[in-house]
């Protein structure tokens, strides 16, 4: 049974490329065959947090408008060979593809993969429509700002109406020094706020800037953002990974126990 | 709760966390906020009518399918 995926926000810049592109290096590790889809037409970007914007001949407008067939466009990943991408076309504009071409894409796709991941441009109009066409679920992400969790209500409200079948969400950049503080909503508020389910939380983390840097995502490394993404794979694969309360975990007693914990990693994200 | 508020600043979470429930109270009922507030008046004058309340306590809670009032 393949799936397809679609990873949106309604506001830029929450992380949604990097979040598709750490969960589909993470569900191919995973031993899944995965596709991912720039739909972001004319601000591609996917391509260069994967580290492939070298291999790109086709892309997605050619393969809808027939220039090409779907295999001659999908670049093969440099670690995985059962990972592929499938780039947009940077020099057009959102309306060179329509909802009903996207869904028969996926469609085609389906066959050949276990996840299609599609990455979704910010915003709501037709560049989200095309993105959500042929989706089965979609993850909402997020982060704990007021700007962020007003976008991700709204889309949340779009996802159902447009009848997405479930959509789950992820929490992005949180800083527990902050969260401390009482600085910033946890990701229990964000939660509370927007009643929806929560798939996965990823803390701030300065090797996501250090990763994009190299083109390497970080699902693979030991950093913390590249555990929480691994464990938003897992969930998606259906596993149940706990989340542990971060409350809990300053408590005197996880503090003290955290002092033996320290080198297991003690933060379940 | 009320000892805490006494002794403490709001901090600035509890201020956004405030701020979105009414946002996207509003944006889902696509009304804005002054309606709101001339629905909980009315509800409030309305059951002034027939039990003994304080409008300056009422508080009314809504999310997607349910209204609550609180006094």
């Amino acid at each position: 049974m393949s799936e397809v995926i679609v990873i949106t926000s309604g506001k830029g810049g929450v992380g949604k490329t990097t979040t598709t592109a750490n969960i589909g290096t993470g569900l191919a590790y995973l031993g899944k065959k995965v596709v991912l889809i720039d739909t972001d037409i004319g601000l591609r970007n996917l391509d260069v947090v994967m580290g492939l914007e070298n291999r790109i001949v086709y892309n997605l407008v050619d393969v809808v408008e027939g220039n090409c067939r779907v295999k001659q466009a999908l670049i093969r990943d440099k670690r995985y060979p059962d990972l592929y991408l499938l780039p947009c076309a940077q020099t057009r504009d959102k309306s060179a593809v329509n909802p009903e071409q996207m869904k028969k894409l996926t469609m085609q796709l389906r066959d050949q993969f276990d996840y299609i991941l599609l990455d979704c441009p910010a915003g709501i109009e037709q560049g989200f429509q095309n993105a959500i066409a042929g989706a089965d679920r979609a993850l909402v992400v997020t982060t704990p700002e007021v700007s962020a969790i007003r976008d991700a209500d709204r889309i949340l409200g779009l996802l159902h109406a447009y009848e997405i079948g479930r959509a789950d969400l992820i929490i992005n950049r949180l800083r527990d020094d902050m969260i401390k503080r009482g600085d910033m909503m946890s990701a229990a508020d964000v939660v509370d706020i927007l009643s929806a389910d929560m798939i996965g939380c990823v803390y701030d983390d300065e090797a996501v800037v250090v990763s994009t840097n190299h083109g390497e995502p970080l699902v693979l490394g030991d950093s913390l953002a590249g555990r929480a993404y691994m464990n938003i794979c897992h969930r998606i694969l259906g596993e149940e990974v706990p989340f542990i309360d971060l409350e809990k975990q300053r408590s005197v007693w996880f503090r003290f126990t955290g002092l033996f914990q320290k080198s297991k990693g003690g933060q379940n994200v | 709760m009320n000892f805490r508020r006494l002794f403490h600043k709001k901090k600035s979470k509890d201020i956004a966390r405030d701020r979105l429930k009414i946002l996207l109270i509003s944006d889902r009922l696509n009304c804005s906020p002054e309606t709101m507030e001339l629905i909980k008046k009315e509800i409030a004058q309305v059951l002034s009518r027939y039990i003994q309340i304080d409008p300056g306590r009422m508080e009314v809670e809504v999310s997607k399918r349910k209204i609550n009032v609180f006094w």
